[in-house]
């Protein structure tokens, strides 16, 4: 498996998500009045995943993909590449030194399939209620595991 | 696989999450690629279920992770314990708190 492989499946699954989500977002949006979560989107993702990161990572995989998110949504922010390639690298690079090199692809690829599959369904809610979606990342601190939003 | 190697891969996700994807990187799209993908994935769930679990692949195993039900840990935010992320009542997701409450 080669990184064009890993990548393209990545995009690949992220682009699908984006289509089959945003779809339904509107309507699943007004079902939960508790927030614009697209929960029956998440709920599918998240079921095969398990383990596969620890809590932290977890949380600054999806701080990551939210923010690649706003800044593909919102027209007031800018992707901050070197920082967020620099928080993805460490989690890539996070692997279990026991992995062969083929079992490390499988782990590469499950993570950015993670990411990717974040960062569609990011934008799928973003879509839902845009304005109020960018005006949510104005908010965002950084946090000690991610930087944050770059503005334009 | 190399630190290099792991940083073009880290940096062409990026790349492409900054521009809109290309018809070259469309031209790539296979399913043999989004299979793998879809394989991958299931390291993910082998993971969780410690039964099924190669500690010689994944090492010591880590405590399985049981999901909890939703919870509020602040009077408007809401918090998913599968996704490990919380969110704004009538809102969206919310970083600050999903860092507090899941990774520290």
């Amino acid at each position: 498996m080669n990184f064009r492989k890993l990548t393209s499946a990545a995009f690949a699954i992220s682009a699908f998500c984006m289509l089959s989500s945003y779809a339904s977002a509107q309507e699943t949006v007004n079902a939960t009045s508790d927030n614009k979560r697209i929960d029956a989107a998440w709920e599918d993702l998240l079921e095969t995943e398990g383990n596969l990161l620890s809590n932290a990572q977890f949380v600054t995989l999806t701080n990551l993909a939210y923010q690649a998110a706003s800044a593909r949504v919102c027209d007031n922010y800018a992707l901050d590449k070197d920082k967020i390639g620099k928080e993805l690298d460490k989690i890539l690079t996070a692997g279990n030194p026991q992995l062969t090199s083929d079992q490390n692809d499988e782990r590469i690829a499950a993570i950015l399939i993670s990411f990717g599959a974040r960062y569609g369904l990011f934008i799928a809610e973003g879509h839902a209620d845009k304005e109020d979606f960018c005006a949510n990342g104005d908010k965002f601190e950084a946090s000690h595991s991610t930087p944050a939003p770059k503005q334009k | 696989m190399g630190r290099i190697r792991l940083a073009v891969i880290a940096c062409s996700l990026i790349s492409i999450l900054g521009t809109h994807a290309s018809s070259a990187y469309a031209h790539h799209f296979g399913g043999g690629a989004i299979a793998a993908g879809i394989i991958g994935l299931a390291v993910g769930a082998a993971v969780d279920d410690a039964v099924h679990r190669d500690e010689y692949v994944y090492g010591p195993p880590r405590p399985v992770y049981r999901a909890g039900t939703p919870f509020s840990p602040h009077f408007n935010v809401m918090c998913y314990p599968a996704q490990r992320a919380c969110y704004n009542n009538g809102g969206y997701y919310n970083p600050n708190w999903s860092y507090r409450v899941f990774a520290n």
